[in-house]
């Protein structure tokens, strides 16, 4: 059904080189993948698999052989409507929420930051500003007066995390890009925002989802899809029961086998 | 007895991280501290190691093969650490010398504290990096140009140089992808057990520690709240706290059904 539908972000034959001469290598070789309104695309590869040169040329970061299109019109250069209209409605999270969130500032100037930035452009006066940030702070679950005058230094790195989740939703994005968003967690962290995420998805049932993990055990929770990604090359891609119970690649097969108990 | 902690307390600037710690690992057994980010479990294994922050008042007692730990003079404990105790942590990167070849980083303990020959010196970090499976050709390469897994073997090789009769891993596999961090488990754990060493081994993730520990203590506020056979704990958690730490590790394990044909 998705499928007759023009996909809100589309990657068709990405190849990337780094180097030159004999030093040239392909990072990423033919990839391709469509991500539709509402849905869940899990990226999921090991270290060196190109997962990370793939979502900064989605973003349009990186230039590369092939396409990106954002609503049908092509990522290409910072003056593109495609890139433009990407980087208004895009929010992302990374990893280490310590390294992402500025140190000395509290998580409400952190949270809001994005809308003091469009503030104009969204025509928001500061009271209005402020609102929607603690608002998103307790959609991912945060006491919003307790954590507002926080600093990141005065979090666990599960809290810190939300905020920037927070900081990622208070513009209401259209596709949120999460790198590795659990892996500096520790297990209990990742259930919590395993919660956070599956809550955030149903209050907003239009907003794509990318989340670039190595973790199987956090996919299965997550995704409605899965690429596999090896060696800049897709080994597969399925819906997430079909790619966890019926793997066709060899890889997907140890990745599998590696995480079994 | 390896290793005997008993009424351990650490201070840190008028705050306690660890109360009146008591566990033991015996002669080759291998025994893990779990616990959350923020429990103390890793300001343990830096007082074990005399690694503490300056400012941080010891109490208690530690005894390394019936030798007291708590209160050595820094050099004494240097010359421990360097031949009795092999130390691995989390991310490799930040615990090998960027300026140092890999051999040079696998022959650094020896120089420092045995008395070898050039030639014997040689040949043992030869057969230390075959041990961890690495080609003889990483042998002149600097950690930058190395995987993140690689560069775990080497500290595991710098580690285990010295054939120490305790080994300390805190958290070693948690910032590597799912198929490298099996692998190094069972690299450390099949190393260990064929030198006869002991290993107290740090993770707040079940799943890791079942595969590891034959006994663990869990850690919650600096305190042991709970310790035991591995399975035991697993199997029959008492305490809340590891009871959230079993249902955690149960959430990310992966559930499907017969994959692998």
């Amino acid at each position: 059904m998705s499928q007759h539908r023009v996909p809100l972000l589309r990657a068709q034959t990405i190849s990337k080189f780094y180097g030159r001469g004999h030093q040239r290598r392909q990072v990423l070789d033919q990839v391709s993948l469509a991500l539709y309104e509402g849905s869940c695309l899990a990226i999921v590869g090991g270290s060196g698999s190109g997962k990370s040169t793939l979502v900064r040329i989605l973003l349009g970061l990186e230039a590369s052989e092939g396409t990106v299109t954002y609503r049908g019109k092509a990522v290409e250069g910072r003056h593109s409507l495609g890139y433009q209209a990407l980087r208004s409605e895009a929010g992302l999270i990374f990893q280490n929420p310590f390294t992402s969130l500025d140190p000395r500032w509290s998580a409400l100037r952190s949270v809001s930051e994005p809308l003091r930035i469009h503030a104009k452009r969204l025509a928001l006066s500061d009271e209005q500003i402020q609102q929607r940030s603690l608002a998103a702070m307790e959609a991912v679950g945060l006491d919003a007066q307790d954590f507002a005058g926080r600093f990141p230094r005065d979090c666990s790195g599960g809290q810190a995390q939300r905020i920037a989740v927070a900081r990622a939703i208070v513009t209401r994005p259209r596709l949120l890009l999460a790198d590795e968003p659990m892996s500096s967690l520790d297990v209990s962290a990742r259930q919590d925002l395993i919660a956070t995420f599956q809550k955030l998805r149903q209050d907003n049932p239009r907003t794509a989802l990318i989340l670039v993990s190595h973790d199987l055990g956090v996919v299965q929770h997550m995704a409605d899809r899965i690429l596999v990604l090896h060696n800049g090359r897709v080994q597969e891609e399925g819906t997430t029961n079909q790619v966890l119970s019926h793997p066709t690649s060899a890889y997907t097969r140890a990745l599998l086998e590696a995480v079994s108990q | 007895m390896s290793l005997v902690v008993e009424g351990l307390s650490v201070e840190i600037s008028g705050r306690q991280i660890v109360r009146n710690v008591s566990f033991q690992v015996a002669d080759g057994e291998r025994v893990g501290l779990i616990g959350s980010s923020g429990s103390g479990k890793s300001m343990i294994t830096k007082a074990i190691l005399g690694l503490l922050p300056e400012q941080a008042t010891v109490n208690g007692s530690i005894r390394l093969f019936g030798e007291e730990l708590v209160g050595i003079g820094e050099e004494k404990m240097a010359d421990l650490r360097g031949s009795y105790m092999g130390a691995i942590f989390q991310n490799p990167s930040d615990s090998l010398n960027p300026v140092l070849t890999v051999a040079q980083q696998v022959s650094l303990p020896l120089r420092l504290h045995y008395r070898l020959s050039k030639g014997q010196r040689q040949q043992r970090v030869e057969s230390m990096l075959d041990e961890v499976g690495l080609d003889g050709h990483v042998a002149g390469k600097y950690p930058s140009q190395l995987s993140g897994g690689q560069q775990q073997r080497v500290a595991i090789a710098t580690a285990l140089v010295t054939s120490p009769k305790v080994i300390i891993a805190d958290e070693p596999t948690t910032a590597l992808d799912a198929i490298t961090q099996r692998s190094i488990i069972d690299l450390l754990t099949c190393l260990v057990d064929r030198s006869g060493a002991s290993l107290l081994f740090v993770t707040h993730d079940f799943a890791v520690l079942s595969r590891v520990c034959q006994r663990s203590y869990v850690i919650d506020h600096g305190d042991v709240i709970e310790g035991g056979n591995t399975q035991v704990l697993l199997q029959q958690p008492q305490e809340s706290v590891t009871k959230e730490l079993v249902k955690a590790a149960r959430t990310l394990t992966l559930h499907v059904s017969n994959h692998g044909q």
